[in-house]
C-alpha cells in the first residue's frame, strides 16, 4: 500500500501540484487576495440591505443618500478589471518559474492581451459602435480564462526569445545596468507583441471578425462553467481533494491550479450580479467562490471539527488531540487532527473523511439550488470561523449561517459511529493487555 | 542556525514554530526557526541551513531536493506524527540531525 502510494500517487500529485503553469495561475491568484477581499467587502456593505431590514436607512441617516458611492467606486477599481491583474500576475510568476526576473514579462504581456481586445464598443442605437471605448467584459472576470490563455502564451514565447543570444543587444560597459537590461529585453519584447497582434489577426481573418476573447466564451467558458457548476462536479472535486489528503497529501493545494480559476469565475460572476443588485436568484451560480470553504471544509478539509467534537463528547484517552486541535479547527486549519489522530491512511478515520464531505456537499449545493439558501455572493477568507462564514459569504443571509450549521450537525452525526468504534477496539486492546499482564503475573508467582 | 519549514501556506506550520522555539530555548540552541508557503521557499533557501518540508506537501520533496543541492543545505520531510501533535523537541531533533550529517 505504501509502496504503491509513494510509487504511483505521490509522482501524480508532484505533477500535478508543481505543474508550472497551474502554480503561476494559483499563485497569481493568491497574490491578488487584497483586490478580491476589498472589492468582496464593498460589494457587501453595499447591498446588505437586502438581508437586513432597517440597514439602508440606517447607512442613509449614516453617510448620506449616496453611501454606495465609495463602495461603488472600489467594486469598480478590483472586480471590474479582474482579468488585468490575473495577466500581470500570472506573467509574473511565471516567467520567475523561468529563472527571469518578470518585470518586462508582466508588462508585455499585458501589452499582448490588449492587443487582442476589441477597439469599438458597440453601442445601442449607434451603428457600427463607437471606437475608443473598452467593454468591461473585456477586463472583468468574464475574460478571466481569456486573460489566462493569452498571458500564458505570451510569456512563453517572450521567455524563449529572451533565452535566444542573437536578439539580445548588449551595450557597453559602463552603461548603467537598468538601461542595458530594458535593451537586452527590447527584441523579445517586441516580437512577442508583434506574434500575439499576428495570431490575433490571423483569427479574426479564419472566423470571420470575430475576437479571440468572445469565441474562447463560446466554445470554452461558457460550456465549462455551465459543467463545473454542476453537483456532480462539486462532490468530484470535494472527493478527489479528500482521497489526496486522506494519504496525507494537501489535496486542496495539488488542485488549485484548476478549481481555483473555475470557482473564482463563478463567485466573481455573482460578486458582479450582487453589485448590480439582481434579486432573481436562478442567474446566480451555485459552485461559487467560497462555496466550499463555508459549507463543506469546517474545521479544515474533510469537516473534522465533526471528529473533535465526537472526541470531545465520547473519547477518554484522545482528550489531548481535542486540546491541540480544536484551537486551530475554529479557523480551518486541521494538520494536527490529520497527522495527529493520524488520520492518514488509517482504516477507520478514511471513511468518514472522505464520505462526509461529499454529503455536506450535496446538502449544501441542493439547499442553494432549491432556493433555501441564499446564494454564495461574497469572498471570505478561508480562515473565517464555520458558520459566521457562511453568514458573511451570502451577503449577511441568515440562510447561509443555518446551512452551515445545518452541516455542522451533519458532520458530527456522520464522524459519531467510528468515534465509538475506534474507543471500543481501544478497549478491547487494553482489556487483551490486562489480562496478559495478569497471566504473566500469575505465571511468575 | 536557521531552520526553515515549509507547508502548504505556511500557517499550520507556524504553529510548530513556536513549539520548536520553545524546545530550542531550553535545549540551550541558538536557532532561528520559521515557516514559508511553498511559493515562497524558493526565495528563502539562502537564508536557511536546513529545509524540512510539512507532510502535506512532501509531494515537493524530489524539486527541493535539486533546489537545496544548489544551496548546499540538507532538506527532509518532517515526521508526521510529529508534525500532527506539534512535537517541537523531534522536530528541532529531526532538523538538528540533518545538519550534523
Amino acid at each position: 500500500m505504501m509502496n504503491f502510494i509513494e510509487r504511483k500517487i505521490m509522482p501524480a500529485a508532484a505533477k500535478i501540484g508543481n505543474q508550472r503553469h497551474l502554480l503561476a495561475i494559483r499563485d497569481a491568484l493568491i497574490g491578488m487576495l487584497a483586490i478580491t477581499m476589498i472589492g468582496s467587502f464593498a460589494v457587501l456593505i453595499n447591498n446588505l440591505g437586502g438581508a437586513i431590514p432597517g440597514y439602508d436607512k440606517l447607512m442613509i441617516s449614516l453617510f448620506g443618500k449616496t453611501y454606495k458611492t465609495l463602495g461603488g467606486d472600489i467594486w469598480w477599481g478590483t472586480f471590474a478589471f479582474m482579468t488585468v491583474f490575473l495577466v500581470v500576475g500570472i506573467a509574473y510568476k511565471l516567467a520567475k518559474s523561468y529563472g527571469d526576473d518578470g518585470f518586462e514579462a508582466m508588462l508585455v504581456a499585458l501589452a499582448s492581451y490588449f492587443v487582442l481586445v476589441p477597439q469599438t464598443a458597440k453601442i445601442e442605437g449607434v451603428k457600427d459602435g463607437v471606437w475608443g471605448l473598452l467593454g468591461v467584459s473585456y477586463t472583468n472576470s468574464t475574460a478571466l480564462f481569456t486573460g489566462i490563455v493569452v498571458s500564458i502564451i505570451a510569456t512563453e514565447i517572450f521567455v524563449r526569445l529572451a533565452k535566444v543570444k542573437y536578439l539580445v543587444i548588449r551595450l557597453p560597459e559602463g552603461v548603467p545596468p537598468a538601461v542595458s537590461r530594458s535593451f537586452a529585453r527590447l527584441f523579445p519584447g517586441m516580437i512577442t507583441i508583434f506574434l500575439i497582434g499576428l495570431i490575433g489577426l490571423l483569427f479574426r481573418h479564419a472566423t470571420g471578425g470575430e475576437y479571440f476573447n468572445d469565441w474562447l466564451n463560446k466554445v470554452l467558458v461558457t460550456p465549462l462553467t455551465g459543467a463545473a457548476d454542476s453537483l456532480g462536479f462539486a462532490v468530484l472535486i470535494t472527493t478527489i481533494i479528500q482521497f489526496f489528503w486522506a494519504l496525507g497529501l494537501h489535496g486542496s493545494n495539488i488542485v488549485a491550479g484548476i478549481t481555483g480559476p473555475l470557482l473564482t469565475n463563478l463567485g466573481n460572476a455573482n460578486i458582479d450580479l450582487f453589485a448590480k443588485g439582481v434579486t432573481d436568484l436562478d442567474q446566480y451560480h451555485i459552485l461559487a467562490g467560497p462555496f466550499l470553504d463555508v459549507y463543506v471544509n469546517l474545521g479544515g478539509s474533510g469537516a473534522t471539527i465533526g471528529l473533535l467534537i465526537g472526541l470531545l463528547i465520547a473519547s477518554k484517552k484522545r482528550k489531548q488531540m481535542v486540546a491541540l486541535g480544536m484551537p486551530p479547527a475554529l479557523f480551518q486549519i486541521n494538520e494536527p487532527v490529520i497527522f495527529g489522530m493520524p488520520i492518514v491512511l488509517n482504516p477507520i478515520w478514511i471513511i468518514p473523511f472522505v464520505i462526509t464531505p461529499a454529503i455536506m456537499t450535496v446538502t449544501a449545493y441542493l439547499a442553494t439550488a432549491w432556493g433555501w439558501v441564499y446564494p454564495v455572493v461574497a469572498n471570505v477568507p478561508w480562515v473565517t470561523p464555520p458558520i459566521i462564514g457562511g453568514y458573511l459569504a451570502t451577503g449577511g443571509h441568515i440562510s447561509g449561517a443555518i446551512m452551515a450549521a445545518v452541516n455542522f450537525a451533519i458532520c458530527i452525526v456522520a464522524y459519531f459511529p467510528f468515534v465509538m468504534i475506534q474507543e471500543r477496539m481501544d478497549q478491547k486492546k487494553l482489556n487483551e493487555v490486562l489480562k496478559e499482564q495478569q497471566e504473566n503475573t500469575v505465571n511468575i508467582s | 542556525m536557521n531552520i526553515l519549514l515549509c507547508c502548504s501556506a505556511g500557517m499550520s506550520t507556524s504553529l510548530l514554530v513556536t513549539k520548536m522555539e520553545k524546545a530550542a530555548k531550553e535545549k540551550g540552541v541558538d536557532a532561528t526557526i520559521w515557516a514559508v508557503s511553498s511559493t515562497e521557499v524558493h526565495e528563502e533557501l539562502k537564508k536557511a541551513d536546513v529545509l524540512l518540508l510539512g507532510p502535506q506537501v512532501r509531494y515537493m520533496l524530489s524539486d527541493m531536493e535539486k533546489a537545496t543541492k544548489e544551496v548546499g543545505i540538507p532538506v527532509a520531510v518532517i515526521d508526521s506524527m510529529a508534525y500532527g501533535l506539534c512535537k517541537g523537541e523531534d522536530v528541532l531533533g529531526q532538523a538538528l540531525n540533518l545538519m550534523k550529517r
